[in-house]
């Protein structure tokens, strides 16, 4: 029998899960879309800097990194436009910095550091209510922006010349976006942890483009997948008493590579002759 | 007759990389203008100026009389279809549509109004059969006429089209030209290419650009402008094309 406290945390990591599943549907599928994985990736561990910072000065670390990973994102997006090095090098650069800032500040927090490892690793069992809440506002927050500005959020991530040429503020909304990809991203440190974000923004979204062609039945698809992945990996790490945060990214990836594989036998069996 | 388009000794850098060099033109209403020239000339970039994406550090630009931010609001841009990723989920009504952003501002979504408009210039495009196919599964040359209706939604009087014949067989070329030469009765036309082919049938303008601009109001390229643009002798009429660009002159 599971007893009442078990039943508490199950409870609250399912609901983690599917707020989470929520905002990944959305962002991770503009984030695949727009081919800025990476930058998302970059996000994700400049967050860690947030983590360390709010250890040291005693405050909550997942507001503490919210607050920091919103000001990379916005840093980053300026970043990759107006320095004169390469996105890809401008990612990196910032990617590093945010991570020794968290090591340097966790290293500078006297006495015994507690739950480090949840944050780099998740441990969705471990959700408390109040964070909840704080995952709930952000859920609202990331639907609402999109709802209201979703034809200028596409047409951003699909042609932003075009797009401004024909009178978006395009920057505004590339920012909106990646602000949005840092709501996400705080989301998801309790879920997986920051280490593994970058798992469930893209696995849901990429399987869910094979299945169709339409970028908002990608974003229900992509929601209804990162739940099954979550929902799984929580059951399975239960039962093998195994991490959470890792069995959850292994079976999202473990789909992936099934729904590949089965993409390419159908290929295989497919006489050439017969391809479109 | 209106002056569309005014430049003035533009001179643009671009990575250290001096890319036009006091480029002056003037394009008047009813216009249609090839502007030709190496890659590498500098012909994006000039679309790029008059469309305001990229600034000139010395000289004017005026767009309808005014700066190219403002004036960018007339102004329709056809780029070379290799902006975007083709693999992008989105289908070509929903592509077209964009054209009506400029319309509909933020926290408007499109109604039946806009898809109205969009269908109507996949008719006049002749692609309205497409209009549920993904962008990815279209050819160059489908690619290139729903293009062409995405910048026709935005309702504009002067059209910027950037390479619109590339990767495209030359009978699909001449039916684009086709196409042109209909839109031209309601908007000024600007192309360019580096691909002269069919293009001087039917551009009755002809300017010739690789880094500075050689114009002269008409559809005459003079020899020495072309060698001047080309490095080298180019000879016009070589191309199996059946039509002289060159003016008659003297040996």
């Amino acid at each position: 029998m599971i007893s009442l406290l078990e039943y508490d945390f199950l409870r609250n990591a399912l609901l983690a899960g599917l707020l989470v599943s929520v905002a990944c549907a959305i962002v991770g599928t503009f984030v695949v879309v727009r081919k800025m994985v990476f930058l998302a990736g970059g996000i994700a561990h400049a967050s860690f800097g947030g983590i360390g910072i709010g250890y040291f000065f005693g405050l909550n670390p997942l507001l503490s990194a919210l607050a920091f990973s919103v000001l990379s994102a916005v840093g980053m997006g300026i970043a990759v436009r107006k320095v004169r090095v390469s996105e890809d090098s401008a990612i990196g650069i910032l990617w590093a910095i945010g991570m020794a800032l968290g090591v340097l500040f966790v290293g500078l927090t006297p006495g015994y550091v507690p739950d480090l490892f949840s944050y780099l690793f998740g441990n969705i069992l471990m959700v408390p209510t109040q964070e909840l809440l704080l995952m709930a506002i952000l859920d609202l927050l990331i639907l609402a922006v999109a709802v209201a500005f979703y034809k200028e959020l596409v047409a951003v991530c699909f042609d932003e010349e075009f797009a401004w040429v024909v009178g978006v503020r395009t920057q505004l909304f590339f920012l909106m976006l990646l602000v949005m990809v840092a709501f996400s991203i705080v989301m998801l440190i309790r879920t997986v942890g920051i280490v593994l974000v970058l798992a469930l923004i893209t696995i849901p979204s990429v399987i869910a483009r094979h299945l169709t062609a339409s970028l908002r039945k990608m974003m229900f698809l992509s929601g209804g997948l990162g739940f099954a992945f979550v929902v799984g990996g929580l059951v399975l790490s239960y039962l093998l008493d195994v991490p959470s945060g890792a069995t959850i990214v292994l079976i999202g990836g473990g789909t992936f590579l099934i729904a590949e594989g089965i993409k390419g036998l159908s290929k295989w069996w497919t006489p050439p002759a017969s391809r479109p | 007759m209106q002056e569309v388009l005014r430049l003035k000794d533009i001179w643009v850098e671009l990575g250290g990389q001096l890319i036009l060099e006091d480029v002056s033109l003037s394009v008047y209403e009813g216009d249609f203008l090839g502007i030709i020239g190496p890659n590498g000339g500098g012909k994006t970039t000039l679309l790029k100026v008059i469309l305001g994406l990229v600034k000139p550090f010395r000289g004017e630009v005026s767009v309808f009389g005014r700066p190219p931010e403002e004036g960018k609001r007339l102004v329709g841009y056809v780029p070379q279809y290799s902006t975007f990723e083709r693999d992008f989920p989105i289908n070509v009504l929903e592509v077209v549509m964009m054209g009506r952003l400029r319309k509909r501002g933020p926290l408007h979504p499109f109604g039946r109004a806009d898809r109205e408009k969009a269908w109507a210039a996949l008719e006049l495009v002749e692609m309205a059969h497409l209009k549920d196919r993904e962008i990815g599964t279209l050819s160059g040359g489908e690619l290139q006429r729903v293009l062409i209706a995405r910048a026709l939604t935005s309702e504009p009087k002067l059209l910027l089209m950037d390479e619109p014949t590339a990767n495209i067989d030359l009978p699909v070329e001449t039916e684009i030209f086709e196409l042109l030469e209909g839109l031209r009765e309601q908007m000024t036309i600007i192309l360019v290419t580096h691909d002269v082919g069919v293009l001087s049938t039917y551009v009755d303008k002809i300017a010739c650009l690789n880094r500075r601009l050689f114009y002269h109001d008409s559809k005459e390229i003079r020899p020495e402008d072309l060698e001047a643009v080309y490095g080298c002798p180019v000879d016009l009429i070589a191309h199996g094309v059946p039509h002289r660009v060159l003016g008659e002159h003297s040996q």
